[in-house]
């Protein structure tokens, strides 16, 4: 021990000092040397080729409760026995998953430095900006706020992914439920994905983004769009793969990755050119309004609502979904709607169905008895809003 | 007031608080840091995107529909809000044994002020939750700047209580004042964890991990306060020249596992190779450190009769807290197979792994509270029977302890009663 004042201090001596100051220096080298690296990905990261099976078939069968947590591969890989139909990619020969892999590496880059390698004269996706500068940056953000969810590749199988539900989107069949167009077969519009940005999704735990520039908002938009892209390029080409019919060489797959990325930009491309239609006021709508759409609600004859809504959706009923999981049927008296309150949101989602989760168009719908319906479905959670007949029958025992 | 019979035995609170103080600390990281530590190690801090929600949320659903996420993040705000309470009843029933009268009353109104305000405070986040969730842009609602101001006034009102008592130098004046000062800290501890999910765009990861640090900072007030509520006997502390050759390394273990805590909060929260390597060599600071304090108690037969049980506890903690460090590395860092090319934080989880990170972050707060026990037990001052020992605010953990000592015995009407 050294002594300063006659009082004895530790770590006063020379051997002391010398070591602190070494420790000191380590530590102050490793934050240095590391600070650079706390944010964004690794440069050599790359994009994992896809190893999860291809849900080409769901079972014939309705499920009668959802995955186990963390069960979600579990439960794909018992689809076969139950009469569904999945493809395993990592069955396919090596040489053939790498080449699909720079392939894809070439055309998209990586989570560093993504891009897309589309050709020059190719329709443009009105409201996305690809430019690697924007890509990157949305590339950032995805990492922060939504990569544990949605995953490296947008697989949905983030670290958060398997232990919540309903589970989060799985980009890469290049389906989106806020799809308000079957011709763009499951794309939806850039506007539908800004909505559940600002809006976050009700009854789920994808969360409000609110309090993001609207530039944050549109990189994100248009990384999650670039994801979506890769991964539907590398599922067509996979399930071609399996195909033993299309005669597919290794010599092929570039060309097959380029001509399933051109089909999936038109289908992009497609979808921001269809138009909400607007809405009719159904703010305060008449009694006789609600009634018949009551009616057409229960009518197992016209669009048949209550068949998969029994009890008006209280009543726990599940159907499998074109990604292998497992939704419940909303229930509709708890006034959550995924795509908000908006009257013409509920009424093209009604129109069109729900893209994916097996909810069907009713296309054949009058606009009086579409907006009939959406008047009663706003009017559901709300018993003081309901005729009291109604109210009656479908809150047994409120006044 | 009764009089004092016999100097051999003092209570600086009732015993019932003591008890109370102790099961507080229990419940705290037997529930509430096993939850928090598995909201963090499954990462469904977010799993519901909505707070505030009442403190009985869970009592009216249907736990059977509810997915795992939901119900892991739920319970631990549920458990969040039952330590709430016990704090609650530990702080009025703390600072109910202050001897001066108006203080005491003063105190117990300031503490009722700040309960309120901050149930309203609450309520009016919910209000704006709500508005939230119907689509109106968070910037055009207003927050509830009232009650967020009442409540700030009634901390500060707290504080101040506090702190005249500390001044006023009475027996037991520490142990109540930081009764009061746990409260506030376990309010602050319930917004940051609100705020992480409510701010979450804006700051979520962040305040993840403030709220992660800052609970040790709560759960090492439990365990003080816990400690200090004991009862004070003649000869229950160590010999002057014990004390001293001690008190730096006692001193110096709590801060470095503090330390070694928010590097492990920063890893865990933020995924940082930085953070990583941070928390690896500080584990052999701390290592170090226990070592060269617990072979000094052992060593002597005057430190190792009276201490010998708290730092073979130490030591035990610390050999299982290794063991857990090295297997949560290898689990979630050392990975081979398919997963070998993705980054740690990316990776699946596994239940065990899970689990292994559960209980390793749990074993550590329960580390940091045993080396502040050892600290406490080994700088607590002799009992005066002098008079007019007036405490100091210093904070200074030897003047902390100078609360302990004895002032105007027999000539205080208002001196604690002994046991």
């Amino acid at each position: 021990m050294h002594q300063v004042r006659g009082r004895r201090i530790p770590f006063g001596n020379r051997w002391c000092q010398f070591s602190a100051t070494i420790i000191a220096s380590l530590f102050s080298i490793i934050i240095i040397s590391c600070s650079s690296s706390v944010d964004g990905y690794n440069p050599t990261l790359r994009y994992p080729i896809r190893n999860d099976l291809l849900v080409v078939q769901v079972p014939p069968i309705v499920p009668s409760t959802p995955a186990a947590p963390g069960q979600l591969d579990e439960s794909l890989q018992q689809f076969r026995k139950l009469g569904g139909l999945t493809l395993n990619p990592a069955e396919l020969p090596p040489t053939y998953r790498q080449k699909l892999q720079d392939t894809l590496d070439a055309l998209f880059g990586s989570p560093a430095s993504p891009a897309i390698s589309i050709e020059p004269h190719s329709e443009p996706i009105a409201g996305v900006d690809f430019r690697s500068d924007r890509l990157a940056e949305g590339s950032r953000l995805y990492r922060r706020h939504c990569v544990q969810c949605h995953g490296l590749s947008g697989d949905g199988r983030g670290p958060t992914g398997p232990w919540i539900y309903p589970y989060p989107r799985d980009f890469r069949l290049g389906i989106f439920k806020c799809s308000t167009h079957a011709e763009c077969q499951g794309k939806p519009s850039v506007a539908a994905l800004k909505r559940i940005l600002r809006q976050g999704i009700p009854g789920s735990s994808m969360p409000i983004f609110d309090r993001l520039s609207e530039t944050d908002i549109d990189a994100i938009i248009g990384y999650l769009i670039h994801l979506s892209l890769r991964g539907e390029t590398e599922y067509r080409v996979l399930k071609l793969l399996h195909d033993a019919d299309s005669e597919v060489t290794l010599d092929d797959i570039p060309h097959e990755c380029r001509a399933a990325l051109r089909l999936a930009w038109q289908h992009w491309h497609r979808a921001q050119t269809v138009q909400v239609k607007p809405g009719a006021d159904v703010s305060a709508p008449g009694l006789e309004q609600i009634r018949r759409g009551y009616l057409l609600f229960i009518s197992e004859a016209g669009p048949g609502c209550v068949k998969c809504h029994e009890d008006f959706g209280r009543a726990e009923r599940y159907r499998y979904d074109v990604w292998g999981g497992v939704n419940r049927v909303r229930d509709l008296t708890r006034g959550e709607y995924r795509w908000g309150h908006e009257p013409e949101w509920i009424a093209e989602h009604i129109r069109q169905g729900i893209a994916g989760a097996g909810m069907p168009g009713h296309p054949a719908l009058t606009e009086e008895q579409l907006w009939d319906l959406v008047a009663f479905v706003l009017a559901l959670p709300a018993p003081p809003r309901l005729p009291a007949e109604l109210r009656h029958v479908i809150y047994p025992g409120s006044p | 007031m009764t009089q004092v019979r016999e100097f051999e035995s003092l209570r600086p609170v009732p015993r019932w608080v003591r008890i109370w103080a102790v099961i507080t600390a229990t419940v705290a990281i037997s529930l509430l840091f096993v939850l928090g530590g598995f909201v963090t190690s499954f990462r469904v801090g977010m799993a519901d995107p909505i707070w505030p929600t009442e403190p009985w949320y869970l009592l009216g659903q249907n736990w059977r529909s509810l997915e795992f996420g939901f119900l892991v993040e739920h319970t631990h705000r549920a458990a969040g809000w039952i330590v709430g309470l016990l704090v609650t009843v530990l702080a009025l029933g703390a600072w109910s044994a202050t001897p001066s009268r108006g203080l005491r009353w003063f105190g117990l109104a300031a503490m009722l002020l700040l309960l309120m305000q901050y149930g309203e405070f609450h309520r009016g986040m919910m209000a704006v939750e709500a508005a939230r969730q119907q689509g109106t842009p968070a910037a055009m609602i207003p927050v509830p700047m009232t009650s967020g101001v009442g409540s700030l006034l009634g901390a500060f009102l707290v504080l101040l209580a506090a702190g005249i008592g500390v001044v006023e130098g009475r027996f037991g004046c520490w142990t109540r004042a930081l009764a009061a000062v746990t409260l506030i800290a376990v309010m602050i501890q319930g917004l940051l964890g609100g705020f992480r999910v409510y701010l979450n765009e804006l700051l979520g990861p962040e305040l993840a991990a403030v709220h992660g640090a800052f609970g040790q900072v709560v759960f090492t007030l439990f365990v003080t306060v816990a400690i200090l509520a004991a009862p004070r006997s003649d000869g229950d502390c160590l010999a002057e020249d014990e004390r001293r050759r001690l008190r730096l390394w006692s001193i110096a273990l709590p801060v470095s596992v503090f330390v070694q805590l928010v590097w492990a909060v920063w890893l865990r929260h933020l995924g940082s190779p930085l953070a990583q390597r941070l928390h690896i060599l500080t584990a052999f600071v701390v290592t170090g450190l226990a070592v060269v304090l617990i072979n000094q108690i052992l060593s002597r037969s005057s430190t190792r009769q009276p201490l010998g049980f708290l730092a073979y506890h130490l030591l035990g903690l610390i050999a299982l807290q290794l063991l857990l460090g090295v297997e949560s590395w290898m689990e979630k860092f050392a990975a081979a197979g398919p997963h070998a090319s993705v980054p740690p934080e990316l990776r699946p989880i596994e239940v065990s792994g899970a689990a292994l990170r559960t209980a390793h972050a749990v074993i550590g707060a329960a580390l940091l509270a045993a080396s502040v026990a050892l600290a406490l037990r080994i700088g607590r001052l002799p009992i005066s029977r002098d008079s007019d020992l007036v405490a100091t605010v210093s904070g200074n953990l030897n003047q902390l302890h100078t609360d302990l000592e004895y002032a105007a015995v027999g000539t205080d009407n208002s001196a604690p009663r002994t046991v």
